[in-house]
């Protein structure tokens, strides 16, 4: 026990050593030679990142394009609060929304789906990657043009409690960034306050009520009202009806269905629940540990899905008929840490299909016709016949293996290849 | 852009168009049955809402109550009252005063005549030697000197009047015995006679006589010194009579007095400084008369009878003494120990105090009027600078009441503004402002108002502008909490999705701040502010009675207190410190329970 003691406290002045001397070598070299030290943390940062695409080229039906993005959360640790690595909330997603459609992305908790919302908003910061609104890349705009552009592109958040300032009247939250935007002239203000409220589903009475004083649904109306007084081009629907009941989930898709149609919006539709993506969807994304794994249209997809992970996703939906045996395939393992995803394809650890290859080697998009992307080795010829390989000769497998890191570089130009352009 | 917003706004009103023609038939049957809303519930404002609940808070209305009445009381009271802050009130007392001694002599006072020098031991001695002449009935006494260089003699000249008189011991020869030489200091005495007794003189002998005269001898280390004695002169007088002036304007030198002395059992007749007196003896005493322009007017008075006022002046006139003489006399025959009498418009009281009589007087003083009982005038009394208490309570109530207000006015407007700018901006300008925060927590706030207050007493600050800084500095200390309050609500609150919202609506940073973060921080800042209110009162009235805080004549509740700091007036002068403790503990109290009752309202927990 003493032994234990001994060495843990032995590691620990070493890691401190390691620590400090690492500080002060840090110091002494940006002392000595400060541009080089910049440039090569910069370089680090970039390495640990590994942000290289190819620039995408905008096509006039998209209202969004979203190329490569990646958001990677930083992992300090150590004395000196050094990033050590990053947490992967979204790492390489390519996708595009036609104007006046819908497309949902689906995945479960914590697979990123949100923080893809958000990013392609700049409410984050974007790791790397590239998100063009309307062609223009949302994250060059200076602080100015984005203000302009920000009632473009609106989001309706998941929890419509927190997502509303208790303090102000309702007429206020809805009505204070079309003021701040100057959207209608200043008389005709309380006009089109109320004609954007009526229109989702609110009396004008409630304009001087407080947000207490509403049910989660109302509130979920107060929000979407709030991103369509800005007469929006697209909106990010975070999970809008996920803490509402059924009941109210219904009335709030055929709400947001009603006002697309009527005034051609675009959204985005975040959500877990696949019955609901299923009935305001054009297009799905199936999202897993921040990647895609699967892009189809919504019908090709729910009656043809290809990926194993969707199809134990899709086996889960519930089917109101007493009589129907589910036939259910159940995951095993919880989801991985993305902060260190797995190697090779990342739903190798709780995949049923799972093969040699699937281990080492990064899986590409393959074209599946219809409009129907799957990333999976299942439908890759090339990555079958390596996969019959490797089981007659396993240090193939162990080469693969040690080439890991090379292979990842090789990796990037798999990258750059954009699976759903 | 605008295209866009037309057919937006185009399409909004149809939109509106389609439900109001739909409902329109069944507005009929579901007007009077419907839960609408706005039947239903008042519609209320947070704000009106934490109203409502702070009203239902039995202690917060209590102590909101207490509070208007106390500000009622400062503010509107001190308009009231007939006095001023610091008005100082006088009073006037009576007194017996000591107004004068009188007694008969005892001793004697001694004049000794100029130029003459007296032996230590002897003029001791002179007054019991004087007393026992009077006793044995001799008329001349015979005083030893120790020193052995003079000879002194006492003789009576009369009654009560005693002369010292002295001879001198002269050394006029020293004879060698073993050289056989002689050295004379005075030459009359070398004659053979005299030559020759010395010659044969022994070693023993202590005196010879030789022509009629006598000669002292002292032999030492074999050579004898011989004296004569010179003639008795006088030296000292020494009486009984004290002289009374009959014009109390005239001081009298020692030299006069012994003129006179030596007069009046003599010739009874004597000129000094040009002018020619005559002595007239009457009943024992004597009065000596000034010839002025051929005619004698009463000069002086001697009598063995001593009157003086107590400050020790001989101030009183003749006739008030002779008066007293009389009356001194009437109370020995009568054996009465106290007498009342009047001479002239004024009244004295005379009593006997061992030998001597005491004159006293009553006496009008005017004074402050210094820790006087509750009275009509002054219901609480008066304190230690003879102010009103009730009336310095009023004023005091003022400053001890605003303090707070402004202290808190400072601490709240740092607090907010560094708390804000921490937490809103984070990173490490939230790092550097949490750290000053952490420094200001480190200081002694106790001892840092001590060091103040010996600086202003040093520079001798204004009361107000020292009570100015003193608020200051009390802000500047007390503006961390309010710093890590703001900062820790505005750290959770910008992460509400609200503010997520706000910055995707593209809202400017300042309207972010104050109208999303500043009135969401409000109900914790004003429920901290109201409870430091009370900790305020009670830090300044701590410093006040310190004697750091407010200085006289400014009144503060603790300054009223300080001035019963001793165990005696705490136990004697209650009405001045009990009635403001309680206004402290009150005052403190009542913010505490607003406070607590602002805390409850703005929870939204609690049920409206």
């Amino acid at each position: 026990m003493f032994n234990n003691f001994s060495r843990s406290i032995g590691e620990w002045f070493k890691k401190v050593g390691r620590s400090i001397a690492d500080g002060f070598r840090a110091t002494v070299s940006f002392i000595a030679h400060p541009r080089k030290t910049i440039r090569e943390a910069k370089e680090a940062r970039a390495a640990m990142i590994n942000d290289v695409f190819d620039p995408i080229e905008h096509n006039p039906e998209n209202i969004l394009e979203v190329n490569s993005l990646k958001e990677y959360f930083p992992i300090k640790s150590g004395f000196l609060k050094r990033t050590v690595g990053y947490v992967k909330a979204v790492d390489g997603i390519s996708f595009n929304i036609k104007k006046g459609t819908t497309m949902g992305l689906v995945g479960e908790s914590g697979c990123g789906k949100t923080t893809v919302g958000r990013t392609i908003l700049r409410l984050y910061p974007k790791s790397g990657g590239e998100v063009l609104f309307n062609g223009e890349d949302v994250n060059k705009f200076d602080k100015k043009s984005l203000r302009s552009v920000r009632p473009k592109m609106q989001i309706v958040f998941q929890d419509p409690y927190s997502s509303l300032s208790p303090r102000l009247p309702v007429g206020e939250i809805i009505g204070e960034a079309v003021r701040e935007h100057n959207i209608v002239p200043q008389e005709e203000f309380d006009d089109y306050i109320t004609k954007i409220m009526q229109s989702c589903g609110l009396q004008e009475y409630h304009k001087d009520r407080y947000p207490h004083e509403f049910s989660g649904g109302q509130r979920q109306r107060i929000c979407i009202a709030r991103a369509l007084a800005l007469n929006p081009e697209f909106i990010v629907c975070d999970e809008p009806v996920s803490a509402l009941d059924v009941s109210i989930q219904a009335q709030i898709i055929n709400l947001l269905r009603d006002l697309q149609k009527e005034y051609g919006l675009t959204y985005l539709f975040i959500s877990h629940d696949l019955s609901v993506v299923e009935h305001i969807s054009d297009s799905v994304g199936v999202m897993y540990l921040g990647s895609m794994v699967e892009y189809a249209p919504t019908a090709e997809l729910f009656a043809n899905p290809l990926h194993p992970y969707t199809e134990a996703l899709f086996s889960a939906i519930p089917v109101p008929d007493p009589n129907y045996k589910m036939n259910r395939i159940i995951l095993e393992g919880n989801i991985p840490s993305p902060a260190n995803p797995p190697s090779g394809c990342k739903f190798h650890t709780r995949c049923r299909k799972c093969m040699e290859v699937c281990k080492s080697v990064i899986p590409k998009r393959i074209d599946m016709g219809n409009d129907h992307y799957v990333v999976c080795h299942l439908f890759d010829e090339e990555a079958l016949k390596l996969n019959e390989e490797m089981k007659k000769d396993p240090s193939l497998a162990e080469n693969a293996d040690k080439k890991l890191k090379k292979n990842m570089k090789d990796a990037k130009l798999n990258s750059t290849e954009n699976p759903f352009m | 852009m605008s295209k866009n917003t037309f057919d937006w706004r185009k399409a909004v009103e149809e939109e509106i168009n389609k439900p109001s023609e739909a409902p329109a038939p069944e507005q009929e049957t579901s007007e009077q049955i419907a839960l609408d809303d706005t039947q239903r519930i008042k519609v209320l404002s947070p704000g009106r809402l934490v109203f409502k609940r702070f009203i239902r808070s039995k202690l917060a209305i209590t102590g909101s109550i207490i509070l208007i009445l106390m500000f009622v009381f400062c503010f509107l009271g001190a308009a009231f009252t007939p006095y001023k802050e610091s008005d100082v009130f006088h009073v006037y007392k009576y007194q017996n005063a000591d107004y004068g001694v009188a007694q008969e002599k005892i001793d004697y006072d001694k004049y000794t005549i100029e130029g003459a020098v007296i032996n230590d031991t002897v003029n001791a001695y002179v007054t019991s030697k004087a007393n026992e002449m009077i006793a044995s009935g001799l008329t001349s006494i015979e005083i030893a000197d120790p020193s052995g260089e003079g000879l002194y003699v006492l003789c009576e000249l009369g009654e009560n009047v005693f002369e010292l008189r002295k001879s001198d011991k002269n050394q006029i020869v020293i004879y060698n015995t073993s050289g056989g030489t002689f050295t004379f200091s005075l030459s009359e005495f070398d004659t053979p006679e005299f030559r020759n007794a010395v010659e044969n003189l022994a070693s023993t002998t202590k005196s010879f006589t030789l022509g009629g005269q006598t000669f002292l001898v002292n032999y030492a280390s074999k050579q004898f010194t011989i004296y004569i004695m010179s003639e008795y002169q006088p030296v000292m007088l020494a009486t009984k009579y004290v002289f009374h002036n009959y014009d109390t304007a005239n001081v009298l030198t020692d030299d006069y007095k012994i003129q006179v002395l030596s007069a009046i059992y003599d010739t009874g007749v004597f000129t000094y400084g040009g002018k020619n007196y005559i002595v007239t003896p009457d009943d024992e005493a004597f009065i000596i008369k000034q010839q002025i322009d051929g005619e004698y007017q009463d000069y002086v008075m001697l009598m063995t009878f001593s009157a003086q006022r107590s400050t020790g002046e001989d101030s009183l006139s003749i006739d008030y003494k002779l008066n007293l003489l009389d009356l001194i006399e009437t109370m020995e025959s009568q054996h009465l120990t106290n007498l009342e009498f009047t001479f002239g418009d004024e009244t004295f009281n005379l009593y006997r105090a061992d030998l001597s009589f005491r004159i006293q007087q009553v006496q009008e003083l005017y004074l402050i009027d210094i820790f006087n009982a509750p009275s009509g005038e002054h219901p609480l009394g008066t304190d230690s600078n003879g102010m009103d208490v009730l009336t310095r309570i009023m004023y005091g109530g003022r400053i001890s009441l605003m303090i707070g207000f402004v202290v808190v006015f400072f601490e709240v407007f740092i607090g907010v503004i560094l708390g804000g700018i921490a937490g809103y901006f984070g990173g490490w300008i939230d790092n550097l402002l949490m750290r000053l925060v952490d420094l200001f927590n480190c200081l002694p706030f106790f001892p840092i108002l001590i060091m103040l207050g010996a600086v202003f007493d040093k520079l001798n600050v204004d009361s107000y502008m020292r009570l100015l800084y003193l608020m200051i500095a009390m802000g500047i200390m007390g503006w961390p909490g309010v710093a890590r309050l703001v900062r820790g609500q505005i750290l959770s609150l910008r992460e509400q999705e609200f503010m997520l919202a706000a910055e995707a609506s593209g809202l400017s940073t300042r309207r972010k701040i104050f109208k999303h973060l500043v009135p969401n921080v409000m109900p914790q800042l004003i429920v901290n502010a109201t409870m430091s209110l009370g900790y305020v009162i009670l830090t300044e009235s701590t410093l006040s009675f310190l004697g750091l805080g407010a200085k006289y004549p400014i009144a503060t509740w603790g300054q009223i207190i300080n001035g019963v700091k001793d165990s005696y007036s705490l136990l004697h002068y209650t009405y001045i410190w009990i009635p403001v403790g309680l206004l402290i503990c009150l005052a403190v109290i009542a913010f505490n329970f607003v406070g607590d009752g602002l805390r409850d309202a703005f929870d939204p927990k609690m049920k409206r």
